[in-house]
């Protein structure tokens, strides 16, 4: 066991865990944050995408002590109430069907605009397409993040 | 599924107001509803969904005359339907909930609705989305309750006003009485008309007068899917639960036929393991704890008649299969 600080959605926390427990459980079992996901524990899905110091990552393949000092956004965090352009987006186009791969989707469309204001089809295609959805979203999710873009560029209102 | 095969579309059966009518109960007063919405009050309905329409779809299950289908119209204005269907993303949350809403005649903004809990006992064999029975086996149910309850807010908005019900008429969550244009919301009557007696012989819009089915609305559980606070069965969180994973068998049908688990019990946080149907659980204070110590299990499976021996043959016989593709064309 190891005390473990970093920032969490803006504020400070510690944990004591495993260093070697991945991010995800830290968030999902130790501090009940269960809006990340469990996809495959294997790096392969995208489910569990979080932000660290704002590149979208794989909490499930992420130690917990390689998290120390830094900053850790994860969906509940990326706003309080849903206003993120890239959330605003999702909910104009009604994007998620069964919903469980979308916590990660958002993470990494949202570190992406962070990067790129506004991404082409192929920059979208290229970024996201680690992130599985079994529903097939993808051509919702596309245009969602084209939205988003337009939302961002507007100033961040819909 | 097995009762998929069995699945094939029947004719709706004709709307008829009578078989459902005296399943509906008026469950104000039973504090069901505190358990969801804090506080809450109003009137609140049950129903006893009938199962025999499943059944017909092949989903034959247990009957049940326990309430097991809800609507509340709190005193508010807000509307909360608890549906039973699960959501897979099909999107019986928000189609049901049309369905309701356009019987109660209510405004579609004030709409919730709310996943009914897994219970077999209370809600049937069949809570599951499968073979488009959601909207065929409960469109006159649903039809049926969210008309009784409109018709007992009517009631309700009668003896306020000392007027016949016939002189009331409803539009989106309002009451106008048509003698003189006074208009009350519902909720305002919500909590009078749950002391009313459930009406029979209830009558259902005529679909020329459909305002909501038909219409292209937003689904209700896009923010929660859209935030991380959509509710999956992974995300459920009990006082003090514990985590357990599953160390699953190499073929269907095995048993345990020796196993020791003194290193995976030795592992930090382990609580215990144990044997059940389908593979040998090791249960933990988390489920990284749990994934873990399942690497230190050791079992030796019997493989009974599903063997290794057996499914080698079925994999060769499967790669054979896969090297001549059969060549699929669109109808």
């Amino acid at each position: 066991m190891a005390s473990i600080k970093f920032t969490l959605n803006g504020n400070p926390q510690t944990v004591e865990a495993s260093p070697d427990m991945p991010l995800l459980w830290v968030l999902r079992d130790v501090l009940g944050m269960t809006g990340t996901k469990f996809g495959c524990g294997a790096g392969l899905c995208g489910a569990c995408t979080v932000h660290v110091e704002g590149s979208a990552t794989r909490s499930c393949q992420t130690q917990i002590s390689r998290v120390a000092d830094k900053k850790i956004t994860t969906i509940e965090g990326l706003s309080t109430d849903g206003s993120h352009p890239v959330q605003q987006a999702w909910i104009e186009l009604d994007v998620p069907q069964c919903g469980y791969c979308q916590s990660g989707q958002i993470m990494t469309a949202s570190a992406l605009l962070a990067k790129n204001s506004k991404p082409s089809d192929a920059d979208i295609d290229e970024v996201m397409r680690g992130n599985i959805c079994r529903c097939g979203t993808y051509q919702s999710i596309r245009k969602a993040i084209h939205m988003a873009a337009d939302i961002k560029a507007k100033g961040g209102r819909a | 599924m097995s009762t998929l095969s069995k699945t094939m579309p029947k004719p709706m059966p004709k709307l008829k107001t009578a078989n459902t009518e005296n399943l509906i109960t008026n469950v104000s007063r039973r504090g069901f509803f505190q358990t969801i919405i804090a506080g809450a009050t109003g009137l609140a309905l049950g129903m006893a969904l009938p199962q025999k329409s499943e059944a017909q779809f092949g989903g034959a299950g247990p009957a049940t005359n326990k309430p097991n289908a809800y609507i509340h119209i709190g005193a508010d204005d807000k509307v909360t339907f608890t549906i039973i269907k699960g959501e897979m993303g099909q999107g019986p949350m928000t189609s049901l909930s049309m369905i309701l809403a356009e019987e109660l005649d209510c405004d579609w903004k004030n709409v919730s609705a709310v996943q009914a809990q897994v219970d077999p006992s209370v809600y049937g064999a069949n809570q599951s989305v499968v073979g488009s029975q959601s909207i065929r086996t409960l469109w006159t149910p649903m039809r049926q309750i969210g008309a009784t309850g409109r018709a007992m807010l009517i009631n309700a908005a009668a003896q306020k006003w000392g007027v016949a019900p016939e002189l009331i008429r409803t539009d989106s969550g309002f009451l106008i009485n048509t003698a003189n244009n006074e208009r009350i919301s519902y909720g305002s009557v919500a909590e009078t008309a749950a002391k009313l007696p459930v009406p029979t012989n209830v009558q259902v819009k005529d679909p020329k007068n459909f305002r909501i089915l038909g219409t292209n609305v937003k689904r209700l559980d896009t923010f929660g899917k859209s935030t991380g606070r959509a509710g999956f069965g992974m995300d459920t969180r009990l006082p003090n639960m514990l985590y357990a994973v599953i160390e699953r068998p190499p073929v269907f049908g095995s048993k345990v036929m020796s196993m020791d688990a003194s290193k995976a019990k030795a592992m930090p946080g382990v609580k215990g393991v144990m044997e059940i149907s389908g593979g040998v659980a090791v249960i933990a204070d988390n489920t990284w704890n749990a994934l873990q110590a399942r690497k230190q299990l050791s079992v030796t499976w019997d493989e009974g008649a599903c063997s290794q021996r057996r499914r080698k043959f079925r994999e060769r016989m499967l790669a054979r299969k896969a090297m001549r593709p059969r060549h699929w064309r669109r109808a």
